[in-house]
């Protein structure tokens, strides 16, 4: 992991060093080793124009992230894995898509991570359920996980922090609202259907605590727009 | 309806809507429904498309917190590339292909008398209307011409518009899933409506519906589209149509095809591209 980190191509919120998207070396690379000192949107742009190399690359980067998101939705790591792949081919096909101006290539990779997991969970809703299925247990926040976070993987220093802090600062009525949503796909009406409350509780519920995860994360300064 | 820190900064009144849901819209917790009409106005409005911004990044921030688990194994990454250099694999899309793509799935329009017979149905449709005469008038077909387009052969009398008599919607091509566009036209004094179009999916089902006043949703008619992708059918509006602010037409899976508000004449735009991570139909 330390080797990826050093290759600098996230440059994160290290006010000391400026963020770089779009470079080019004079020489267009075309080995493998050469598109390891590229940063993700020239690497993603490289995609685009049809680089295996260059996405090999990115999966290297960034399997393990996406697989642990994934597992951490799907609840399984065999699910994980083999949505893994499908992210990585969507990324193939899309690639062209990712501008560097709304945000850093590992977040857009993790909301498509997101957004596939969360349309596997729903298929798996209309089809009737393995016995071996598992319902994961899911919370945004685990404090006894020690593990290293995908933030830290990317440099992003306290963010997971910060976050774990913010949710807690929810009331449990609200956050339950929002981890229905963020990790089981639910819709506002089916998560009023699910624990049995009015759509109007919910939809309150949902929005005063994503505006307080707002607040505590401006107050802490993460740039949010 | 909680009021918004921003609320000045929106003053139109389909911004109400959007902001009611702008959370939920972030977290993905709206149905299909809702989802497209919000999207729709985020095109349009860039202040409430900087209040859905904040809420996507307290979202990303959320993906970002995730803990590390151990790194996949090492025959993923040769299933992957195995895959990305199979024959049946597509190569890289921009982002317009697939509408590319899609359009030439379509079946082309069929020749001869065929295409005619919409427009044979709307002489004696059209009398039904209050202002009828006014509105076939109107009409006109290019029988001389049939290499054109239905929107081109009939052409909706602007006249008609600025006299108040009939207001004009143009359906604007907002959904990536289907190519339907064309013109409702709404008579105000006996509260009837007629949708006049093309490129519509024949196979999908497709719903007319309003949005009005209250912010209320109510479906006006199920459209029957020719196997050519035309349109032209008539329908009852439930309440007083000018209670109505928005007219959508949907396809069967949600997907929105927003009918502007009123105009003249065609309404020619041309919205700026909205990116998204990832397509979720």
């Amino acid at each position: 992991m330390a080797s990826y980190i050093s290759r600098g191509r996230f440059q994160g919120v290290d006010a000391a060093t400026p963020r770089v998207f779009g470079t080019m070396s004079m020489t267009r690379p075309e080995s493998s080793v050469d598109m390891l000192e590229l940063d993700d949107a020239t690497l993603a742009g490289r995609v685009a124009d049809g680089s295996t190399i260059a996405l090999e690359v990115l999966y290297d980067r960034y399997s393990r992230v996406v697989l642990s998101f994934a597992t951490r939705i799907l609840g399984d790591r065999q699910s994980g894995e083999e949505l893994l792949q499908e992210v990585f081919l969507r990324t193939w096909q899309q690639a062209r898509n990712y501008s560097a101006e709304r945000g850093s290539f590992v977040t857009w990779l993790l909301s498509i991570t997101h957004n596939m997991s969360i349309d596997e969970i729903r298929k798996r809703r209309r089809r009737p359920q393995r016995a071996d299925s598992a319902d994961p247990v899911l919370m945004l926040t685990n404090v006894t996980d020690d593990s290293p976070s995908v933030e830290e993987f990317a440099e992003l220093g306290d963010l997971r922090l910060t976050m774990i802090r913010a949710i807690q600062t929810l009331p449990m009525a609200q956050r339950s609202a929002i981890e229905l949503a963020y990790y089981r796909g639910l819709t506002q009406r089916e998560i009023a259907e699910e624990l049995g409350q009015p759509l109007g509780t919910i939809k309150t519920r949902m929005r005063l605590g994503m505006r307080k995860l707002r607040e505590y994360l401006e107050t802490h300064e993460m740039e949010l727009a | 309806m909680i009021p918004t820190e921003n609320a000045g900064q929106h003053d139109n009144g389909d911004c109400a809507f959007a902001l009611d849901r702008i959370e939920s819209f972030a977290l993905g917790a709206l149905d299909s429904f809702d989802r497209g009409i919000v999207e729709h106005h985020l095109r349009w409005c860039e202040s409430c498309r900087r209040e859905a911004a904040r809420f996507e990044r307290v979202v990303e921030f959320m993906h970002l917190s995730t803990p590390l688990g151990p790194p996949p194994s090492d025959n993923i990454k040769q299933q992957l590339m195995n895959r990305l250099t199979s024959d049946d694999l597509a190569p890289p899309l921009d982002s317009h292909s697939h509408r590319v793509e899609r359009s030439a799935e379509r079946a082309p329009s069929p020749r001869g008398w065929t295409r005619y017979i919409p427009a044979a149905v709307a002489a004696p449709l059209a009398i039904a209307l209050l202002v009828v005469g006014a509105w076939a008038n109107s009409l006109r077909t290019d029988l001389s011409d049939r290499e054109q387009a239905l929107d081109n052969q009939i052409e909706l009398n602007g006249s008609l518009a600025r006299g108040g008599q009939v207001r004009l919607f143009s359906v604007e091509q907002s959904c990536p899933d289907c190519e339907g566009n064309g013109h409702v036209g709404v008579s105000e004094s006996n509260g009837m409506g007629m949708v006049v179009g093309q490129d519509f999916n024949p196979s999908q089902q497709h719903d007319v519906w309003g949005v009005n006043d209250k912010g209320e949703k109510k479906m006006f008619c199920k459209l029957e589209v020719d196997p050519s992708g035309a349109v032209m059918q008539m329908f009852t509006f439930p309440d007083a149509p000018s209670a109505f602010t928005d007219v959508y037409i949907t396809d069967e899976y949600g997907a929105m095809i927003y009918v502007s508000g009123e105009s003249s004449g065609t309404h020619e735009s041309t919205p700026s591209e909205k990116q998204t991570p990832l397509p979720t139909t």
